[in-house]
């Protein structure tokens, strides 16, 4: 698959399912793999929060793009996070990663999803993504997400990809997109400085900001592992993609009130997304287990509010 | 007090947001916006609007623009279109289409009609790769990268962009033309447009012999030339006192010829509708426009206190899509 453009819609940030050995859960992968594919325009995997991206270990990256993609077969592209904790590392992991890729000519969708403020700092970021680029087929999304660059225990003297420098950045043609968390008056700027790439998408990273004013290229969705189906119809909604589905006379208020399910059901997981997922999945035999990478701190909670939330919505 | 400084911060968040959508469309226009400004410069036509939903009200707002400043045009209904009224665009004329999407259904159905009938087509939509695009002559891009409405259910972004495109191309074809102070004056005789939907309907009414007039016991083909001879697409039926009986248009005279073979020997009585609708002469000319848009009639009676006609208004010498007369002179 020939990728020009990135696509537009319903990105899922998917949870890494581990069995209780820490390694990949194949069977729980594949089960969630199937209960989001039919409703997913992409899916992200590895993601530095919500796939646990920063707390496995190349090792586990890799089993994991490679089960992946054996389940996927190129039917929706992947976004995998590629950041590690120098220059150098990230460089090997693409390396090892688009290696393996190559291996078994994986002819499906792959774009890298990088965190450049995670590693490096903006001086200097142009001339890197030339030289990081040249080394891959595959094309690239940024990921600005200040709060995860405050988690680092490094002080960095900016937590946002300057707007000059994405502006350069997007000189760059194997740069496709950008997911972007933060302020609105920043992806104003962003959007200013991306005038001269109209193939160029800007996803939004927080699912709030996309119920309350939507972008028009999509969403990065945590609740999507849970409720892929309606968060695929707000998507849809939002973006004008529904086409003839419209046409049912009380169109506006069904969406209406699935949105106002989704914000429902995010201030139930909103505390710890991960663990509180993960628990709901292993509740509906989505996945076999509740392992968690070191990366993601347990929340005990005495009921599964969450489960209850989906078991008397009928969530699917 | 909390409450209040957070309803204006969402309040400053959708102008930003809307203001950010139109800012954006200033890096976006390019030379397909030149091109649909010569085709409207070089066209014998008019420039027909159509779209549906806000986007049609949308068209309808700028189609306003362009004829208050020059640029004769008129709104096409995508439903409407395909129930007759497609008869009002000609080859000469420009056909701006507007969607958001440019997927809306209604709209890229009438796509094939309007480009048999030779017509221009301009897309104004926010999806390059969208039917309506595709299928126009030119596309002029009014996308937004964000809309201002939860889930954006409500065209918030899109609809000011578009309005915002639409008055740059009537303010370009305004210097064009070099449309100076005097035609504006022509067009705009109250001083505002506000001023003009305020002054009195016995001002601006057409009377006299301007008055397209036939008597109850009279026939449908004396109707007919009556219509034909004072132009407005009508003729009223009155009697020996003038009180206002009924009126004849085009349509009553299209709907007759379908329903008996020979129609010219009928008397005007068996085809007019006996319900015509009327105003008072001491009526603003705004309170009339709003009576025909709600009725969806483009002639209008004007009567005194006893029914007696004393004039007629056509909604588009109302609207500015002729020259303003003042009481109907030439």
């Amino acid at each position: 698959m020939e990728v020009n453009k990135a696509p537009k819609g319903l990105i899922v940030d998917l949870i890494t399912p581990l069995d209780d050995k820490g390694d990949i859960d194949n069977d729980g992968l594949g089960s969630l793999l199937k209960k989001v594919l039919p409703y997913a325009d992409a899916v992200l995997l590895a993601s530095p929060k919500m796939g646990e991206g920063s707390g496995l270990s190349l090792t586990l990256k890799t089993n994991l793009l490679k089960k992946a993609t054996a389940f996927i077969q190129g039917r929706i592209p992947i976004f995998f996070w590629i950041s590690e904790d120098s220059s150098e590392n990230t460089e090997k992991t693409l390396t090892l990663l688009e290696d393996l890729l190559k291996s078994y000519s994986y002819k499906g969708g792959v774009f890298w999803l990088d965190s450049p403020l995670y590693y490096h700092s903006n001086r200097g970021l142009y001339d890197h993504y030339q030289d990081l680029t040249l080394n891959t087929k595959y094309p690239f999304v940024l990921y600005n997400d200040p709060g995860l660059i405050n988690l680092l225990e490094r002080p960095l003297k900016r937590c946002n990809i300057r707007t000059s420098i994405l502006k350069n950045l997007t000189e760059i043609g194997k740069i496709k997109a950008l997911i972007f968390r933060g302020s609105l008056t920043r992806v104003n700027n962003y959007q200013k400085a991306l005038n001269r790439r109209p193939d160029f998408r800007v996803y939004d990273g927080d699912e709030d900001r996309f119920l309350e004013y939507p972008s028009m290229s999509g969403v990065l969705s945590i609740g999507a592992n849970i409720a892929p189906q309606i968060w695929s119809n707000v998507t849809r909604a939002s973006l004008g993609m529904l086409g003839e589905d419209r046409k049912e006379r009380d169109y506006l208020n069904q969406i209406w009130e699935m949105g106002k399910l989704l914000k429902d059901l995010k201030k139930i997981y909103n505390p710890n997304p991960v663990w509180t997922i993960k628990r709901s999945l292993v509740d509906l035999n989505i996945i076999g287990f509740h392992a968690c990478t070191s990366a993601t701190q347990p929340y005990y909670e005495k009921d599964n509010i969450l489960t209850e939330f989906i078991s008397k919505h009928t969530i699917e | 007090m909390r409450k209040v400084s957070r309803l204006i911060k969402q309040a400053r968040e959708v102008l930003q947001i809307e203001a950010q959508g139109v800012l954006d469309l200033i890096e976006r226009i390019g030379p397909e916006f030149e091109q649909a400004v010569e085709m409207i410069l070089n066209s014998k036509g008019r420039v027909i609007f159509t779209g549906i939903g806000k986007s049609g009200i949308v068209g309808r707002k700028i189609m306003a623009t362009l004829n208050s400043t020059g640029t004769p045009s008129l709104f096409l209904h995508p439903v409407e279109a395909v129930h007759g009224d497609l008869g009002v665009v000609t080859a000469d004329d420009i056909v701006i289409a507007i969607s958001k999407s440019g997927y809306t259904k209604e709209l890229v159905n009438i796509l094939p009609i309007l480009k048999n009938l030779g017509v221009k087509l301009i897309a104004f939509c926010g999806d390059p790769e969208s039917p309506l695009a595709k299928e126009s002559h030119l596309f002029i891009n009014v996308g937004v990268e964000r809309e201002a409405c939860p889930l954006g259910l409500a065209p918030t972004t899109s609809t000011t962009a578009t309005l915002a495109m639409g008055d740059a191309l009537a303010v370009v074809l305004i210097n064009q033309k070099q449309f100076n102070r005097k035609d504006f004056k022509r067009f705009h005789p109250g001083g505002s447009l506000g001023d003009r939907l305020s002054i009195k309907i016995k001002e601006v009414m057409f009377t006299g012999d301007r008055i397209p007039l036939v008597a109850i016991d009279q026939t449908v083909r004396e109707t007919i030339f009556e219509i034909d001879k004072k132009k407005l697409g009508a003729s009223l039926v009155v009697d020996n006192s003038l009180v206002l009986l009924g009126i004849v248009t085009d349509g009553d005279i299209r709907r007759a010829l379908l329903h008996w073979k020979n129609i010219m020997g009928l008397k005007v009585e068996k085809i007019m509708s006996k319900s015509p609708k009327m105003i008072d002469e001491e009526k603003n000319v705004s309170e009339a426009v709003t009576l025909m848009e709600y009725n969806a009639i483009t002639v209008l009676a004007i009567v005194d206190k006893l029914k007696r006609v004393k004039g007629i208004v056509h909604l588009h010498g109302l609207l500015g899509g002729r020259e303003f007369r003042l009481n109907g002179s030439q």
